[in-house]
């Protein structure tokens, strides 16, 4: 028992210590990062009560389609937090965390520490999914069900940890069976690991909106059913669906199914991780110890990059560029994701819209488009741009010791951000003549994405300079889902959301031209002022 | 020639309860080749990292060649070449293109950068190793490189923590020598170490600190740096 002591302590005194530097501004965006997270929360609250309202209104199919809506919820909600929890499990065995590698020298009992691994992401996929399941179920429980009880409240708070303990055993169990196979080329199952993501993504899409879908809302009633319960969602052998009906219905065998299901996923889980996380971790650390093949080597002068000839800060620039290029993880890495945005939008604009297909459809595959150009774009500049202040690493000391005055060691990172998302603003401009139903509004989404993508990357170099993880800075993937990275992402993703509200204004014609462009460029001015202004209060006093 | 190149008022730096620097004066003139000594925790590190900047002092002020650090960093700064205790930079750098690095960012002409690389990678027998990237050095050639570094600007004043560890003998020597050379022509250096026999031949100036106070300072000539030392670490 006291091992758990120790162990908590640890994890208690290493959140401590994060607050002990430039305190009141972490406070600050810790609890932003909460009232963002609260806020989403009221928002899908509140949008989920109007949608169920106006279905509850529809009165043959409205409770049957919640019923779909939360099938799909929960599905989709599944799959995301199997890939992240499969995510952060890769992550803790390839990125290795220094205090597990201490402990490995230690004569300490395997399964204590993976259960309190598990234990503790447990705890913290509760929390994640309280807040995007929790208004969901309320919403339709006071709605469908009989109101606001102590009972659904019950279901609900057992689903919920249902989930977290199913998302959590998922991902675990995916995490060994990748680390077990590929324990050397650490990019290529990155690459792998995100290849077969999307393909379930996609799958799961075709899943949730089969082909007939569309068809159900022009016929009557007597051709409904059969078409209903033969959509490929609604089959009773997705575990999934157990745990949705929970919610939906009052029966028990629901309830029964989904509980023997969790808890045995779960047991097969913690035997196989008790069983190989000692092993992964130990053939991992021997493989890290070996030097990187591409950090030696000889350069002649004739190919060397020559700093001499550059002004202070293009060569800091140019210092990080080296950087990139010579690891080829993290080239690589930028290229694979150019091409995914590629590959979706060239998928995409093989979507053909049929004669049927309403024009609603249509607008909303517009706004779909361009929101979802805004995730690639941001994941992209939070993987490639967020870290790159963070990446001076354990050198950082040494720009801090050298005549240079913080605005010109943003100016070069600024620089070589740009830099580094060229390919990504060409791509905002270009990319909306591929899909042919984009056509009546190229201009504005290529312009309107052009200034949004700029303005995110301005975003992310100072959301990455303002408090850089200098300590993870060798492994960009940590510093991107640090803290830190996390609060960037629900910045910018505010005002992608903000960016895309106008979009689909101006297409109900609610906002002109010229009010959808200006609007999110004066919010994200507002927004890179602020900015500016941490960002001047915080690096200026970084202490080492 | 008695020009006060590092200047320390009551220096403090407290870390929670710790009080890692206590309360230091310290006066370091042009030509001194100062060797700061003590036990480890005493505070050098500490001390030096308030001095260039990288860390704020809880108290007190310090001053390079008249410049405050604190309010006029850039200034304090473009006087003096640093070497951390931990010498590392950037891996994925071959040891050339960290010194031109390090000349571009300082302001340097392309060809006074060359010239002058030219010069300094005659100290030490480096030129092959200098092709190579920064991340397949031995603990010592990294220090090499970054001494050279801290010097491509022909800086006034140079501040470098434990700069011998991992050196073997032969380069101990002509760093030694090195730095009487560049004291003689007018070059200050301020420097932490554990090798008494270093200071004993190369420093002419001593502070031994305890707990963050600085305990005695002293000429070094005439004085056994052995007795120094242990006197500071008897104290309370
Ligand atoms: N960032 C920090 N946070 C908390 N305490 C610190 C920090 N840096 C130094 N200290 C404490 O300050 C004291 C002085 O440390 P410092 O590194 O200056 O000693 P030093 O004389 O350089 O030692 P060494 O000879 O081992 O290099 C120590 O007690 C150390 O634990
Ligand atoms: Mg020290």
């Amino acid at each position: 028992m006291s091992i758990f002591k120790v162990l908590s302590d640890t994890d208690r005194k290493a959140f401590k210590a994060w607050f002990a530097t430039q305190t009141l501004s972490k406070i600050l965006v810790f609890f932003g990062f909460i009232a963002v997270l609260l806020g989403l929360s009221l928002f899908l609250f509140y949008s989920s009560g109007w949608i169920f309202t106006s279905l509850y209104h529809l009165k043959n199919f409205g409770q049957l389609t919640a019923n779909y809506i939360m099938r799909a919820a929960i599905l989709f909600i599944v799959i995301l937090g199997i890939g992240s929890s499969t995510a952060t499990c890769a992550n803790l065995f390839f990125a290795g965390n220094k205090n597990y590698f201490y402990l490995l020298t230690l004569p300490l009992d395997p399964r204590i520490l993976v259960r309190w691994i598990v234990a503790k992401t447990i705890v913290v996929n509760t929390i994640m999914l309280t807040i995007f399941l929790l208004p969901l179920g309320l919403t339709y429980g006071s709605i469908f069900g009989q109101g606001l009880t102590g009972f659904l409240v019950i279901k609900l708070g057992l689903v919920i940890l249902s989930l977290a303990v199913l998302t959590n055993s998922g991902g675990g169990m995916a995490a060994v069976f990748i680390a077990k196979r590929i324990k050397r080329h650490k990019s290529v199952m990155t690459i792998l690991g995100v290849i077969v993501f999307m393909a379930i993504l996609v799958a799961t899409f075709r899943l949730v909106f089969p082909g007939n879908l569309t068809r159900l809302t022009q016929i009557d009633s007597r051709q409904f059913f059969p078409i209903y319960n033969n959509l490929p969602l609604n089959n009773r052998f997705i575990p999934t669906n157990w745990l949705a009906d929970m919610l939906t219905t009052t029966s028990a065998t629901n309830v029964v199914l989904s509980l023997v299901f969790t808890a045995g996923l779960f047991l097969v889980y913690l035997r196989m991780m008790a069983g190989n996380f000692y092993p992964i971790l130990l053939s991992i650390s021997a493989k890290a110890a070996a030097p990187q093949a591409t950090l030696s080597g000889t350069i002649q002068t004739n190919t060397a990059f020559h700093f001499e000839k550059y002004s202070a800060a293009d060569a800091l620039a140019l210092k990080d560029l080296a950087a990139i290029i010579r690891a080829p993880g993290e080239s690589g890495y930028g290229i694979f994701l150019i091409l995914l945005i590629g590959f979706f939008f060239y998928l995409f604009s093989r979507v053909s819209i049929q004669a049927e297909t309403t024009r609603e459809w249509t607008n909303w595959l517009v706004v779909f488009a361009y929101a979802g150009f805004g995730f690639f774009a941001n994941t992209y500049l939070l993987r490639m741009v967020f870290p790159l202040t963070a990446k001076e690493s354990t050198g950082a000391w040494y720009i801090f010791s050298l005549p240079i005055s913080k605005n010109k060691l943003l100016g070069s990172k600024m620089l070589l951000a740009y830099l580094v998302s060229l390919p990504l603003l060409l791509m905002a401009l270009l990319i909306w003549w591929l899909p042919p139903f984009l056509n009546p509004y190229q201009n504005l989404l290529a312009i309107g994405s052009f200034i949004t993508t700029g303005m995110l990357v301005a975003m992310h170099t100072l959301m990455g300079a303002i408090s850089p993880n200098f300590a993870d800075g060798d492994s960009p993937e940590r510093v991107s889902t640090s803290s830190m990275g996390m609060a960037a992402l629900v910045v910018t993703t505010a005002f992608e959301l903000l960016s895309a509200y106008g979009i689909y204004s101006y297409i109900n014609h609610s906002w002109s031209f010229e009010r959808v462009l200006i609007m999110p460029a004066a919010a994200g001015g507002c927004i890179l002022l602020t900015l500016v202004l941490i960002f001047r209060q915080t690096l200026g006093k970084y202490q080492f | 020639m008695n020009r006060v190149v590092i200047e320390a008022d009551n220096l403090s730096r407290n870390f929670d309860k710790i009080k890692a620097v206590d309360g230091v004066h310290l006066t370091v003139n042009a030509g001194d080749i100062y060797a700061l000594i003590g036990p480890n925790g005493a505070g050098k590190t500490t001390f030096i990292k308030i001095l260039t900047g990288l860390l704020a002092p809880s108290k007190g002020i310090a001053w390079i060649c008249g410049q405050d650090i604190a309010k006029n960093p850039l200034e304090a700064k473009r006087h003096f070449g640093y070497v951390s205790d931990n010498p590392v930079v950037y891996d994925y750098l071959t040891g050339y293109e960290f010194l031109n690095l390090t000349g571009a960012i300082r302001g340097m002409k392309e060809k006074e950068i060359k010239r002058r690389i030219e010069e300094l990678v005659q100290i030490f027998p480096l030129k092959e190793v200098m092709l190579q990237k920064m991340g397949s050095y031995s603990r010592g050639n990294r220090q090499k490189t970054a001494f050279l570094a801290s010097m491509i600007s022909k800086p006034e004043l140079l501040i470098i923590d434990e700069p011998i560890a991992g050196l073997d003998p032969t380069s101990i020597t002509i760093f030694g020598q090195t730095l009487a050379r560049y004291a003689r022509d007018g070059g200050t250096v301020f420097l932490a170490t554990h090798i008494l026999s270093f200071g004993q031949d190369f420093a002419t100036r001593v502070g031994a600190m305890n707990k963050g106070r600085l305990v005695k300072e002293t000429e070094v000539t005439g004085e056994n740096l052995n007795e120094i030392y242990k006197e500071t670490v008897n104290s309370k």
